[in-house]
């Protein structure tokens, strides 16, 4: 295993340089995290196969080109990221975390993954999830093309999210058909409350008419512009917006109970969701997120989702007019 | 490798979370932080002293990101000042015209902590040879910091 900080400054450097190559051209390349380190080369568990059809698809959608993703399947095998920082990037796992199980690993000369499960760090549910992310050929292009500067992380993740949801390659026809936007919304939410909340296991939903917002709840609403507009609210009972708004700022439960702080945190989790919201939706299309507002939307929003996570309950105040199917 | 450094960094956010995680992120760089809570009063922080780094909020209220950048730009203090720009959008037509304004990184939230350092390690320890100023091809391009203007307030 390579040291951390030495291999994620490495990363981080030889990201910086294959940037500064592609600085002059101003090319739309977005910092995001998950720079990964290198680790050792290790044969490849998925066909090229299977990342050709994937890339495939990435070209189809306009995300890369033949060409880049070409360049990516070259890259062969020993461009793998190692297991921590899969946990990192998929945000099982914080940085810090990773750093905790790597100390201990210097000592107890174990695996990473049976480390952090022992730790309490990873789920056996999660390092599946890793184990799988790390081994998959999506993971590897995508990760390739991501190295090379040629995507986003988050570009390719809201593209695997599409690929895989519609299972043969090209997406729907209409992207923002029926319930689309409304799982989008569920699914980029269950997302983010994992990796933002560091919340394990599953993050159930279910349908319940008619709630109101339990008392002290921070409740946000927020909206995108654009040709098919999407707007969604969310509220949190006061533990959890005590929790994520401690968890994103990496403060003690105690040093973050500032109701202007938890306010701030929740609005800014609501724009973190809005921003994924719209690269899986329509990342080539002109669109506006706006400034979060606090409190209940007065438009007739759906009021009908419910969703539980670690024991803490956020009501899930919906999308309008799509109704609780 | 993370080690202390000179230098003063302009916090440009109207979400106080933020600006405290931007804030924690920096902190092992022991910089001198200022805050501001939005577009305007970042640029009237920017008129009272110089900002080695400028680290600005897109989706602002009353001035956003690229309106605060283009006014830092029209001044020949902030011409070649690295300034970071924090997002949540992907939006393709605001990143070139954040290209043709000369950010210099654009970091999507959640922002990497450790990308944010190094970006920000790596823009106090450059020091790129002066060229001519005011040169509308490359308005990016580094010259002699020359003296700051009032910036134009104004929202857009």
């Amino acid at each position: 295993m390579t040291n951390g900080t030495v291999s994620k400054d490495a990363a981080v450097a030889a990201d910086m340089h294959r940037e500064a190559e592609h600085e002059a051209h101003c090319d739309l390349r977005m910092e995001q995290g998950g720079s990964g380190d290198a680790g050792p080369a290790e044969k490849p568990t998925a066909t090229a196969d299977q990342a050709q059809f994937f890339g495939a698809y990435l070209v189809e959608q306009g995300v890369v080109s033949q060409q880049q993703v070409d360049e990516a399947v070259a890259l062969g095998p020993g461009d793998t990221r190692s297991l921590e920082d899969v946990a990192v990037y998929l945000g099982l796992m914080t940085e810090r975390q990773v750093r905790i199980v790597r100390a201990q690993q210097r000592r107890a000369k174990a695996p990473f993954g049976a480390l952090a499960l022992r730790a309490g760090f990873l789920s056996e549910e999660g390092l599946a999830e890793v184990n799988a992310s790390q081994g998959s050929a999506h993971f590897r292009l995508g990760d390739a093309l991501i190295r090379l500067g040629y995507a986003t992380a988050d570009g390719i993740e809201a593209a695997h999210t599409r690929f895989s949801r519609t299972g043969t390659g090209p997406a729907s026809a209409d992207p923002f058909a029926g319930e689309v936007t409304y799982e989008t919304v569920r699914e980029q939410f269950g997302k983010l409350l994992k990796r933002l909340a560091r919340i394990e296991g599953s993050v159930k939903a279910g349908r319940r008419d008619g709630l109101e917002p339990p008392p002290g709840a921070h409740c946000v609403h927020i909206s995108i512009d654009g040709s098919v507009p999407v707007r969604f609210g969310l509220c949190f009972e006061p533990a959890l917006s005590l929790h994520l708004t401690a968890t994103m700022l990496e403060l003690d439960d105690d040093e973050s109970d500032d109701p202007e702080l938890i306010e701030s945190g929740v609005a800014e989790f609501a724009n973190m969701l809005a921003g994924r919201v719209q690269r899986a939706l329509r990342p080539k299309e002109r669109s506006c997120i706006k400034l979060p507002k606090p409190g209940t939307p007065k438009e007739p929003y759906v009021r009908c989702r419910t969703v539980t996570a670690a024991g803490l309950g956020i009501l899930y105040v919906g999308v309008p007019d799509q109704g609780c199917s | 490798m993370e080690t202390c450094r000179t230098g003063t960094v302009l916090i440009v956010d109207d979400s106080l979370a933020m600006r405290r995680m931007l804030r924690k992120a920096l902190a092992p760089l022991a910089l001198d932080i200022v805050e501001a809570a939005d577009g305007i009063g970042g640029l009237k922080l920017a008129l009272q002293r110089e900002f080695d780094v400028v680290i600005v909020d897109f989706n602002m209220p009353n001035l956003n990101g690229l309106a605060m950048t283009e006014q830092l730009r029209s001044s020949p203090r902030y011409r070649n000042t690295p300034i970071f720009m924090v997002t949540s959008t992907c939006d393709q037509t605001t990143v070139e015209r954040g290209c043709r304004l000369a950010v210099t990184a654009w970091f999507y939230k959640p922002v990497d902590a450790a990308l944010l350092r190094a970006k920000t390690v790596r823009a106090l320890d450059q020091s790129l040879p002066p060229i001519a100023s005011g040169s509308p091809e490359h308005p990016g391009a580094r010259g002699p910091a020359g003296a700051l203007e009032e910036p134009k307030l104004g929202t857009k």
